[in-house]
């Protein structure tokens, strides 16, 4: 008995041991990957950061941020962390050229899925382990937990990337389009219109009251996104919307494109548009319009400082300006309210198959530190007294500041954009309240919030939603879209021209050729794609929407 | 025997004694001679991608060879075709439009003789080839705008025409529009090469010509245009050697999407399925076909300039 007894004693000692042992491995393995000391040699890393070419703004590469960064979180870790300006209207063309000369940047980082897709399909990005990375950086990745994006980091079965926060996803309420309110009085209206009918009274109104001759403003399409949304059968056909519903090529052989096309053709031949609109490729002139008290409405991102809005009332004092309704373009058969939620993820961040162990790591440390409250708080705010001041909430107030410290474009946006993809700030109505044009004659505020809940009645009725993400890459794609791109900007733009009468012909035409193109081997590589289970699928409740 | 081996090395022509009597000379041509080797032969082992499927971030060793793959898909692309119909038909234009206006402006130029106009004459026509295709588009397209350039203006609100002409977004116009400009951006510069090749004609000869009673105009075509001919044919080499090459910066900034029948030629081709795609094996294996066409093309015309008695370029 007392051998069995100490037999038993000296196994659960040994096992005790055993685990002992076992456990100090653990902490010690994980002491080392969470060791954050600085590296013993100097590691560099490369960080893309969008480049607009705006006036006024420091350089994206080197500026008093860049430098901050630097002195904050490089110097303290021997990282060398060096920005990479990438053009924003020719993403693709700057990566291109990176890669191809190995020296593409440890980070790679893209708002759309088909580019990331791109970049992992030809060997561009590492294959990384989510556990190394939760390791690292782990905040990062808890944030992705509580967002479920988990599910968005692997394609062809393999896992490439992580990915950023976008709030208030399923709404485009920080976009707003304003249209001439005094106008609308003018010519009788004491409201903005509330479906096309009324619209197109109001704007024939207008135009033979002699208050403009060109009163909408239209500009090339100059990327592959269709904007049809609303133009789509309520609910939306799933395999229709898997094989159709790209920013990565534009649908125009889908109904809802000839829809959206055939109702341009028609305001374009009311004289509605400049005749010359496809000369007018960065909507330079579609803004200078609406500055100028050409046009009627016109859209775009809201922040503090809309300097576009600025100029409007600079030009047009007495001007009074309303949001438009999300209903204004509302037409039995062709049109009902429905907006592109975007995905439910900002920017999809890889990492470079170039990059060493110690590349990766310290890019995993840079995004975990920036992650950090007082990090980001400082990198979206600046300095208290030079560039904002605390409201009575505690809350930053932008101030209208042009040193040395000022922020780059948006808050410094595309530094912040590997975090989340706009400012959060509170509730969502202190979020706007922020994001809401000062220095203005008019306050919107309420107006933008009353905006957003019409846009959120919208998602819960089941009318916001966004595009098939591929888990597996689409060579065709890849293959054809540069071809396709320039076929769409050119073919949407005749079309939209087109004599009357012609817009048909015209559009039978030019979808054959658009699908001898590449279209036709791209539709067929993304039903198959979706056929196999390798999309996401569209939420039940988009799918049981009713008009 | 001094003298005769004196003789011997002077009109000697091996490397060894060439290279002492001028080695100054051989030295100031070593640096441009580098520059060829760096950054043109040092680039012919890339010419391979043209033969692989290759991808950037698996570099040569990676990707794989597909033989002659990628110009089966080039010369089956419609797209292609279309690019190298295109770049013929306008090299060709700009070949008749651009080629002589030079010439004649040398031979207008070499009449003045009023020189202070002919200096200040020759500082305007040489001012536009110091503007970039950017420049040159921004001043058209504020200029020629249908509806908001400042001709259609003038000639609207003077009552010559209704509408606006559509210098730059109709096909036919956009390709008068497109070749005067060059004519008119390039045949101020390149006309002092031959204003150069004419102030080395022989004063005698023109004398002996006015002595024969030619005028003006008969000096002109019996003395300056035969004296610069071999000029004209070296020039005429090298631009056949071009023929089959577009200008990316003109095209991309003339372009738009309305004339892109005329306007897609080779060079938005490769880098639009080429560059843009990242697909770089077709990108080399359409310049691959440029430069042998266009090596074809010189030989040709160097062949043809040698049986009219020219000296030719090679």
């Amino acid at each position: 008995m007392k051998k069995l007894v100490s037999l038993l004693l000296c196994i659960v000692l040994c096992l005790t041991a055993m685990s002992f042992a076992a456990a100090e491995d653990g902490e010690a393995q994980k002491a080392a990957i969470y060791d954050v000391a600085p590296f013993a040699e100097n590691v560099t890393i490369t960080v893309p950061v969008y480049d607009r070419s705006k006036q006024g703004y420091p350089a994206v590469d080197d500026n008093y941020w860049t430098k901050w960064v630097q002195q904050n979180f490089g110097d303290k870790y021997n990282i060398t962390v060096k920005y990479i300006a990438i053009p924003r209207g020719d993403v693709m063309t700057k990566y291109s050229m990176l890669i191809s000369g190995d020296d593409t940047p440890t980070i790679l980082m893209e708002y759309d899925y088909p580019k990331v897709a791109q970049w992992a399909n030809d060997g561009a990005m590492a294959e990384i382990s989510l556990d190394e990375f939760k390791a690292v950086a782990p905040t990062y990745y808890q944030a992705m937990v509580e967002h479920n994006q988990l599910a968005y980091t692997d394609i062809n079965g393999k896992t490439y990337f992580v990915l950023s926060e976008r709030p208030y996803y399923d709404t485009t309420y920080t976009y707003v389009t304003f249209c001439r309110m005094d106008w609308l009085r003018q010519v009788g209206y004491d409201h903005v219109p509330a479906n096309y009918a009324e619209f197109c009274e109001a704007i024939q109104k207008i135009v033979d009251a002699g208050l403009t001759k060109q009163p909408l403003g239209r500009r090339l399409f100059d990327s592959a996104y269709a904007q049809n949304f609303a133009y789509r059968d309520i609910p939306v056909d799933e395999t229709e919307w898997a094989i159709y519903s790209s920013l990565g090529t534009a649908s125009l052989s889908w109904e809802p494109t000839r829809r959206m096309l055939k109702r341009a053709n028609d305001e374009y031949l009311k004289g509605w548009y400049s005749t010359e609109f496809e000369l007018d490729a960065d909507g330079s002139q579609e803004k200078t319009d609406f500055i100028n008290g050409v046009t009627f409405s016109y859209g775009n991102y809201m922040s503090a400082d809309v300097d576009w809005l600025k100029a409007f009332y600079e030009k047009n004092p007495n001007a009074e300006l309303a949001i438009v309704s999300n209903y204004q373009g509302d037409e039995e058969g062709v049109f009902e309210a429905q907006i592109r939620a975007d995905n439910p993820f900002g920017m999809i961040v890889g990492f470079s198959s170039l990059a060493t162990p110690d590349q990766l790591k310290a890019a995993w440390m840079y995004m975990e530190w920036l992650m950090q409250p007082e990090n980001l708080f400082v990198m979206e705010n600046g300095i208290q007294g030079v560039t904002y001041e605390l409201d009575a909430d505690g809350l930053p107030v932008m101030l209208d500041y042009s040193g040395e410290e000022m922020l780059n474009h948006n808050n410094n946006i595309d530094m912040t954009c590997i975090i989340h993809a706009s400012k959060k700030r509170g509730t969502i109505e202190q979020t706007i309240a922020a994001i809401t044009p000062k220095g203005v004659p008019q306050d919107f505020t309420q107006a933008i919030i009353d905006n957003f809940y019409a846009l959120k009645g919208l998602s819960e009725a089941g009318k916001a939603y966004t595009d098939p993400i591929f888990a597996v890459a689409i060579e065709a794609e890849s293959e054809n879209n540069g071809t396709l791109l320039s076929l769409w900007k050119e073919y949407s733009t005749k079309l939209i021209k087109a004599e009357e009468g012609q817009f048909d012909a015209l559009y039978t035409e030019f979808c054959e050729k658009y699908l001898a193109a590449g279209y036709q081997d791209i539709l067929d590589e993304r039903l198959e794609a979706f056929n196999a289970g390798n999309t996401t699928k569209l939420p039940e409740n988009i799918k049981n929407a009713v008009k | 025997m001094t003298s005769k081996t004196k003789q011997v090395y002077v009109t000697g022509n091996t490397w060894g004694r060439a290279l002492k009597r001028d080695w100054q000379l051989y030295l100031l041509l070593l640096l441009p001679i580098a520059c060829v080797v760096i950054f043109q032969y040092m680039s012919y082992p890339g010419l391979r991608m043209a033969f692989m499927n290759y991808k950037p971030a698996k570099g040569y060793a990676g990707s794989a060879w597909v033989g002659f793959q990628n110009f089966e898909k080039i010369f089956r692309d419609a797209d292609f075709i279309r690019s190298l119909k295109n770049t013929i038909f306008f090299n060709l234009a700009d070949l008749i439009m651009s080629f002589p206006m030079p010439i004649i402006l040398a031979l207008m130029l070499n009449e003045i003789t009023f020189k202070r106009f002919k200096k200040v004459a020759q500082t305007v026509l040489y001012l536009p080839h110091f503007l970039s295709w950017v420049i040159v588009a921004a001043l058209a397209l504020t200029m020629f705008k249908p509806q908001t350039g400042l001709v259609n203006i003038l000639l609207m609100n003077t009552g010559v025409i209704s509408n606006g002409i559509p210098f730059l977004s109709e096909k036919t116009h956009w390709a008068w529009t497109y070749l005067i400009l060059n004519v008119w951006q390039t045949m101020g510069w390149n006309s002092i090469i031959y204003l150069a090749a004419i102030t080395g004609i022989s004063q005698e000869l023109y004398e002996a010509a006015t002595v024969d009673g030619a005028g003006r105009f008969g000096r002109m075509w019996h003395v300056t245009l035969p004296g610069i001919r071999p000029t004209i044919v070296t020039l005429l080499i090298m631009t056949l050697g071009r023929m089959m090459g577009s200008n990316f910066e003109r095209l991309v900034a003339f372009d738009n999407v309305l004339v892109r029948d005329y306007s897609y030629q080779l060079s938005l081709y490769i880098y639009e399925k080429g560059l843009g795609s990242l697909n770089f094996s077709r990108a080399t294996a359409v310049g691959l076909f440029q430069s042998l066409i266009g090596l074809g093309l010189v030989l040709l015309a160097d062949f043809v300039a040698k049986r009219l008695g020219e000296d030719g370029l090679l």
